[in-house]
């Protein structure tokens, strides 16, 4: 398996679930660490890692209740507020969708996998995905405009 | 807001990962994941990629050596020409050999070199450097043994002293390998192979020609010992350095 060509997004995925930066570079690492000993080589790894990884980031949830801190990247800069402004309210946004919504945006719009790679990953059909998707990216957009949310 | 807008401000709030701790964890994972092929299988499967006229040729010489024997055998000795001439002339026929049988193992050895795939060969599951060795532990393997059979026929025969056979034949094979290493590195050497030539014809100048009033066929065991035990550790140098370079190659 190549790990360079997963690692971006399964750290990003792993970023919107646990909201910090060293944390999730923690559970992308484990997330590989635990693919490499568990599996000598899955045909579809991107299931498996997917699957590994939100497993990890559920089990941080459990060992801490997430507290909202801002991550360390945003500290530096000169737009400071504004960049802090938006980062809280697109996190504001992701909490009011739901987990299947949640999980749809991370895998669509920030990974840009593939539909038939998205219906793998989270078990449901290709229609189930798309209307998923399209009905979280009208909440989110709602909430980014209008500050409310459907 | 659009859909491409939305998914440039999701893309954007994600803090990029740390480049140093996620290169080391991939570098580290990469060394891991890459099967370890044993060097008896790595010579085993390299020993398949050894053309068959690095074998014609070294059983050739074999038999042209037995059969230039045998002539020499039945050659009469008279005050012209006596037993040391024949000794002579044996050493010198069977050292004569060995720098055309040098270079073609080493076109086989280097061939990823002369053919340009040599950086493919790099990023295989096995290294170059393995590959290489791999080759040229087969390639010695394949003259090493006719080398030897040579230097017990001429102890048998003329009653020349299996050392001085051996070090009489392998002295032009060793040097003819260090100066093909040597060559192989210059970017004109690799474009024919045709270059290897070069070494050929230099060491057997060298091998042919009287130096000091001496033929190299006539010098004694302690003499080539030396040169021979020299030459060994160019070779090893050279090896190493070979070895280095990949290295270096990666970093």
């Amino acid at each position: 398996m190549d790990i360079e060509k997963y690692y971006d997004k399964i750290y990003r995925y792993c970023y919107y679930k646990v909201n910090s930066k060293p944390l999730a570079e923690d559970i992308t690492q484990e997330t590989f660490l635990r693919y490499i000993d568990s599996l000598q080589e899955a045909r579809e790894p991107e299931r498996y890692l997917y699957t590994i990884a939100r497993n990890l980031c559920i089990d941080e949830y459990r060992k801490k209740k997430e507290t909202e801190l801002l991550d360390e990247g945003m500290i530096d800069g000169s737009d400071f507020e504004n960049k802090a402004l938006e980062k809280i309210r697109l996190e504001e946004a992701m909490k009011k969708l739901s987990d299947d919504e949640s999980e749809i945006v991370q895998l669509r719009l920030l990974n840009e996998e593939s539909y038939s790679e998205i219906c793998k990953i989270m078990g449901i059909s290709r229609f189930a995905a798309h209307r998923k998707l399209e009905s979280a990216k009208k909440k989110l957009k709602r909430y980014l405009e209008k500050g409310e949310i459907v | 807001m659009r859909d491409k807008e939305l998914k440039k401000l999701l893309q954007d709030n994600v803090t990029p990962p740390d480049y140093l701790k996620k290169d080391s964890f991939i570098r580290g994972h990469r060394a891991k994941e890459t099967p370890h092929v044993s060097t008896t299988r790595l010579i085993l499967q390299q020993t398949g990629f050894i053309r068959k006229r690095v074998w014609v040729v070294s059983l050739l010489v074999m038999i042209f050596m037995v059969l230039f024997i045998v002539q020499e055998m039945r050659y009469p000795l008279n005050s012209g020409y006596t037993d040391d001439d024949r000794v002579l002339t044996v050493l010198k026929t069977a050292s004569f050999f060995m720098p055309f049988i040098s270079a073609l193992g080493m076109i086989e050895a280097f061939k990823a070199q002369l053919h340009g795939v040599y950086e493919l060969e790099q990023v295989t599951v096995i290294s170059g450097k393995r590959a290489l060795f791999a080759r040229l532990a087969v390639v010695g393997i394949i003259n090493f043994l006719p080398m030897m059979f040579i230097s017990v026929l001429m102890r048998l025969t003329v009653g020349v002293e299996i050392v001085r056979g051996a070090l009489v034949v392998l002295v032009p094979y060793l040097l003819t390998m260090v100066l093909c290493m040597e060559i192989e590195r210059f970017e004109w050497a690799r474009r024919s192979a045709f270059s290897f030539l070069i070494p050929v014809l230099l060491v057997t100048v060298l091998t042919h020609s009287e130096v000091g009033g001496m033929y190299f066929a006539e010098l004694g065991v302690r003499a080539l010992l030396i040169i021979f035990v020299a030459l060994v550790a160019v070779q090893a140098f050279e090896l190493k350095r070979f070895s280095n370079m990949e290295d270096f190659a990666w970093n």
